[in-house]
């Protein structure tokens, strides 16, 4: 009897332990509450700020060269967050609209830099993507993704453009167009290199940037 | 002898042993008869579970006494079943998951009615992502509405967009066109009717409120929906609608999982005219109205809740800083809790607010304050950041917000805006009630300001006696009331015996904890001679320890269960000897284990105390630790000297075995909070190892227990076989990794606030801005501290100044040991964490300490303190 009982009870207690579990691992995924609110993202997380000085970085390119942003004092340069397995960013490449503006926007007082925070992103791949879209600037590779979280960059494609004394002047998306259907998009860093170099005011300033998730490392 | 079967039976389950029998022979009576079916006390069913619940009858005095295995581990599994069936009933209610999905179609939408073949819906698209058009009624009849909709059905762990995407992604669009009919998006009840779409155009997405999704350890947030949605539509049908048409839905959407593919789905449906009223499905409206019931309704078409809005401008300015408040009221009047259930931000919600894109404004989550006029009602205020650009469109705060209404989560949607100043710096709007003015520092100030630094140059004597009050307020400290409350248990047993043997237990734990504070001190002495300089708390950062800790409590814990015994090998007639003996041992053990538990906490007075001692002569160091087990020590000697105090504990009874079994579930719950450090420290493996460890460890107690009850050769085996069983297991699982193969910091933790790690060259720069700087010196295996982070750094009333004030946040987390922040530490006469800085701009070498125990108020005009006044946006 006695041990009768005891099986029940801890069947009993089983039973109701797993469907808790079984229920919490549903809520598990994607979020629930965790019980805090949160403060927007900006704020004392990322540094980069449009009108602040942009946060200094050293990074090594695709051939490991070093490049360090404060070297780069006296030039227009232009950060790109890039992910080439990102259906967004292939369809600029293939449209060719990162290395056309490079090309066109190329000079003395002007330097591209593409940088790809994909924690697994491989100095292979980078290669191997340079090749297939005829890449013209060097891809740092930022696998830890500081520089990316220090920069706030949440998409690929992500733009940033810094002037010649350092500020930051324009981030977020490359264009007005995140569906790709527009036959003349508006390209804002064509329009922020341009108000740069004719010493006009940007604008606009910020936009929301569009495309997929910069891929850091993973939840927590 | 020949027992009374009566008796037996009566003893089986009570399980008392009778008077002279020993428990070996308990076990042979058992075996010789086995219990007779017409027990008269075993048919009833009432006093077994009596019996069962109660436990043993003790006469006053005794030992407790351990029953056969059976008992503690029908005790321990009642508990196990209670402690599951209040879990499960907590969370029920709090389950989101209902929140967010819904019910799935009812087969007769997806189908079609067999006869009406050619109206047979298509299901298009990728296995990723399939929708369907379903349709309210099979058709439809002039001067009258449907309901439609695109249902989405997703692949497992793949989610698309909402309306705004958030930090990336991109936004779900519909199009809808049914040639003849009228296209709108869903009103719900109390709002006015949405004017119709023209053909082609998106239609505008009143849809089910979203899920947030996080990336990036919580870096990237977006907001859509996974598993199964419906985007649900309105069809208005004229009086002169054709015959027959088709509806054609294109959906544009990106599904994601952790890669991204765009897609376009185009949808048919064709539908007939159908003269007169048709009969209404049940199962096809009740689909509806359960995702309908998602969508947020507007706030201010609320019906009873009087909404009020306030803009800090009435033209916005550019590039500068907003504020926006929305005043809800419940009730004006004063009513019972039924009629007005409180309104309040729902903490449980990962986002609070929700923002639609392109508002022109970047807006900060909302805090919620008290309504200043309703009886009941709610204050939500936003702040924001507005566009130096040049923007076609108003400013506008447009999105969701989630809120709860009494225990009821409600979403709501909120949309108010306002045009742009042509002249910089905007039109101010005239004062509100609801846009307080923020306090200054003349105002709010009084006179206290936050202590300067000190820098341990006490006295000696006044660092003793400090260390005295330090340790008798350590045992109020939670690392230490497990302890606590095992000895006011084995108070009840000492308040009936003599005062020799309460001067004994008295002793033994004074001693047990003097004693292992000096071994402490001459561990501290021993590796600073080594070279290593170590600080309060150091411990801990060793897993092995923390494993090794975790694994005694667990042990102790299972003895409060009654598994086993602790020193005695005999469970039988007590003799007065035996138990002082016992006692005596066991309250050293108490004291031992006082003292480890004691030393992640922080008190008040023990970080200058302790910090004094370790950076004076070695001598100084013994006196001071010494000292220190003698406050902790000190309410327990006092109370067991008290004689009036024996006379308020009840007698000994059957509640001390229940009481003890509690206690046990305390030492439980303190190594959960050790479980927490390790797993913090060695992820979810190290976790697992150290579970491990703890699993052999019960089983080795569960066997010695069992060995306890034997006799002859049998026993020392059993001893034998769970002391090896513990060495074997710690050997092969307690292997941890060093610290260095951790990730560094620069970790960003959950909540409301962004921590940057802790780096003293960063500092002026942010001085320089504009900007104070506090920091935080924590650890994760300091209780004060993240009992700090917890209430009062994440407090409304400090988020609030932080945002006003634009402070930044530092952690210097000193989990794993690092002696920049111990000399940090050492610089400010403390040895160990909390510790809270706070750098004022213009003042980088000077900044002000506050004390370990800190409150919102204090922190509050601390950051008052360091900036005079809240600053503007520069454009």
């Amino acid at each position: 009897m006695r041990a009768l009982s005891l099986v029940f009870v801890l069947a009993a207690s089983a039973g109701l332990a797993t469907s808790t579990l079984a229920s919490t691992a549903e809520e598990a995924r994607p979020t629930p509450g965790s019980g805090d609110t949160r403060a927007a993202q900006e704020g004392s997380a990322a540094r980069a700020v449009v009108g602040q000085p942009a946060p200094d970085f050293t990074l090594q390119d695709h051939e490991g060269r070093t490049h360090r942003l404060a070297d780069y004092r006296g030039k227009i340069v232009v950060l790109e967050w890039t992910n080439p397995e990102c259906p967004f960013v292939v369809r600029h490449y293939n449209a060719r609209t990162m290395q056309r503006l490079a090309q066109t926007l190329a000079g003395d007082d002007f330097v591209w830099l593409s940088i790809n925070s994909t924690h697994h992103n491989r100095v292979e791949q980078t290669l191997e993507s340079i090749q297939t879209y005829g890449l013209p600037f060097p891809v740092l590779q930022d696998q830890s993704g500081d520089v990316g979280r220090l920069y706030g960059a949440r998409t690929t494609p992500h733009m940033y453009v810094i002037d010649a004394q350092g500020v930051l002047r324009y981030a977020g998306a490359i264009d007005d167009d995140p569906r790709g259907r527009s036959e003349n998009p508006d390209n804002y860093v064509q329009r922020a290199v341009a108000a740069l170099r004719a010493a006009q005011p940007v604008d606009p300033s910020s936009t929301q940037a569009y495309g997929c998730t910069v891929k850091y490392e993973g939840v927590r | 002898m020949v027992p009374n079967p009566a008796q037996v039976c009566h003893n089986a389950f009570s399980g008392e042993v009778p008077p002279g029998m020993p428990s070996s022979a308990r076990t042979a009576v058992h075996r010789a008869h086995p219990l007779p079916p017409l027990c008269a006390h075993a048919q009833s069913a009432r006093r077994r579970l009596l019996a069962f619940m109660r436990g043993p009858d003790l006469p006053a005095g005794t030992h407790p006494v351990a029953m056969g295995w059976t008992r503690p581990l029908h005790l321990t599994a009642g508990w196990l079943v209670l402690l599951v069936a209040l879990v499960w009933a907590w969370m029920g209610p709090q389950s989101t998951l209902s929140a967010y999905a819904g019910p799935l179609p009812p087969p007769a939408l997806l189908d079609g009615p067999p006869e009406v073949s050619a109206g047979a819906p298509v299901i298009a698209g990728t296995p990723l992502l399939q929708a369907v058009l379903v349709v309210e009624q099979d058709g439809y009849s002039p001067g009258t509405s449907l309901r439609a909709g695109a249902w989405v059905e997703l692949a497992e762990g793949w989610h698309i967009y909402w309306r705004s995407s958030g930090d990336a992604g991109l936004p779900t669009e519909l199009v809808v066109s049914a040639p003849g009919l009228e296209i709108a998006p869903l009103s719900l009840p109390h709002e006015a009717l949405a004017p119709v779409v023209p053909d082609g155009d998106p239609l505008p997405a009143r849809w089910p409120a979203p899920r947030v999704f996080e990336e990036g350890g919580g870096f990237i947030l977006t907001y859509g929906y996974t598993d199964r949605v419906l985007l649900p539509f309105l069809l208005h049908v004229p009086e002169d609608a054709p015959d027959t048409t088709i509806l054609e839905a294109t959906l544009d959407y990106l599904v994601c999982e952790v890669d991204c593919i765009p897609g376009q789905v185009t949808l048919q449906r064709t539908l007939h005219r159908h003269e007169g009223p048709l009969a209404r499905d049940a199962e096809s409206a009740a689909f509806f109205d359960a995702w309908i019931e998602k969508i947020p309704p507007r706030v201010d078409a609320h019906p009873t809740w009087t909404i009020d809005w306030a803009w800090s401008h009435d033209e916005l300015p550019r590039g500068r800083e907003v504020e926006v408040a929305l005043g809800i009221t419940v009730c004006a009047e004063p009513s019972s809790a039924e009629a007005c259930p409180p309104l309040a931000l729902d903490e449980r919600a990962l986002l609070a607010f929700i923002p639609d894109a392109s508002l022109g404004v970047a807006w900060e989550q909302p805090t919620a304050h008290p309504h200043p006029s309703a009886s009941e009602g709610l204050l939500v205020r936003w702040v924001g950041a507005a566009t130096p650009d040049h923007s076609p469109s108003p400013g506008a705060l447009r999105g969701l917000v989630h809120l709860v209404h009494g225990d009821r989560p409600v979403v709501v949607e909120v949309n108010a805006s306002r045009e742009w100043a042509s002249q910089d710096g905007g039109v101010a709007a005239q004062p509100s009630p609801l846009l307080a003015a923020r306090p200054t520092a003349g105002t709010a100030m009084g006179g206290e300001t936050p202590p300067a630094p000190a820098l341990p140059r006490l006295p000696w004597w006044q660092a003793l006696v400090m260390a005295f009050f330090g340790g008798m307020l350590l045992n109020l400290m939670p690392c230490v009331f497990p302890v606590l409350a095992i000895k006011a248990y084995g108070f009840a047993h000492l308040a009936q015996a003599s005062g020799r043997a309460k001067a004994e237990q008295a002793v033994g734990y004074s001693a047990g904890i003097v004693g292992s504070m000096l071994l402490l001190a001459a561990a501290v002495i021993g590796l600073r001679w080594m070279g290593t300089e170590v600080g309060w708390g150091f411990q801990f950062q060793h897993p092995l320890y923390i494993a090794l800790v975790g694994a005694l409590l667990v042990v102790f814990a299972l003895n409060l269960f009654g598994v086993f015994e602790v020193g005695v090998g005999q469970v039988d007639v007590l003799d007065r000897a035996v138990q002082r003996t016992h006692g005596i041992r066991r309250s050293l053990f108490e004291g031992v284990l006082a003292v480890v538990l004691a030393t992640p906490c922080s008190a008040p007075f023990l970080g200058t105390a302790v910090g004094f001692a370790l950076a004076s002569p070695p001598l100084i160091i013994l006196l001071v630790f010494a000292t220190l087990g003698l406050g902790l020590a000190f309410p327990y000697v006092l109370l067991s000297s008290v004689p009036a105090a024996a006379r308020l504990i009840p007698r000994p009874g059957p509640w001390m075995e229940t009481f003890k079994n509690l206690l046990g579930f305390a030492l439980l719950a303190t190594v959960l909070w050790l479980l927490w450090v390790l797993g913090q420290t060695q992820g979810v493996d190290g976790l697992i190892q150290v579970l491990g460890f703890f699993l052999v460890t019960g089983m080795a107690a569960w066997i010695f227990g069992g060995a306890q009850q034997r006799e002859g050769r049998s026993r020392p085996l059993g001893y034998a076989m769970a002391g090896a069983m513990v060495v074997a297991s710690g050997g092969w699982l307690l292997d941890f990794p060093g610290a260095a193969e951790r990730a560094p910091a620069d970790r960003l933790v959950e909540g409301a606030i962004s921590w940057l790690a802790w780096d003293e060259a960063q500092i002026p720069q942010h001085l320089a801005d504009g900007r104070p700087v506090f920091v935080d010196f924590t650890a994760d295996w300091c209780i004060t501290c993240k009992v700090n982070e917890r209430t009062v750094l994440s407090s409304s009333r400090v988020l609030d100044a932080i945002a006003t004030h634009r402070v930044v946040m530092m952690k210097a987390d000193w989990t794993d040991g690092n002696d920049e922040i111990r000399e940090a530490l050492a610089r400010f006469g403390k040895a160990g964490v909390p510790m809270y800085l706070l750098y004022a701009p213009g003042r980088p070498q000077e900044p002000t300490l506050l004390p370990e125990v800190i409150t919102p108020d204090m922190v509050v005009r601390a950051f008052a303190a360091a900036l005079p006044s809240p600053p503007t946006m520069e454009p």
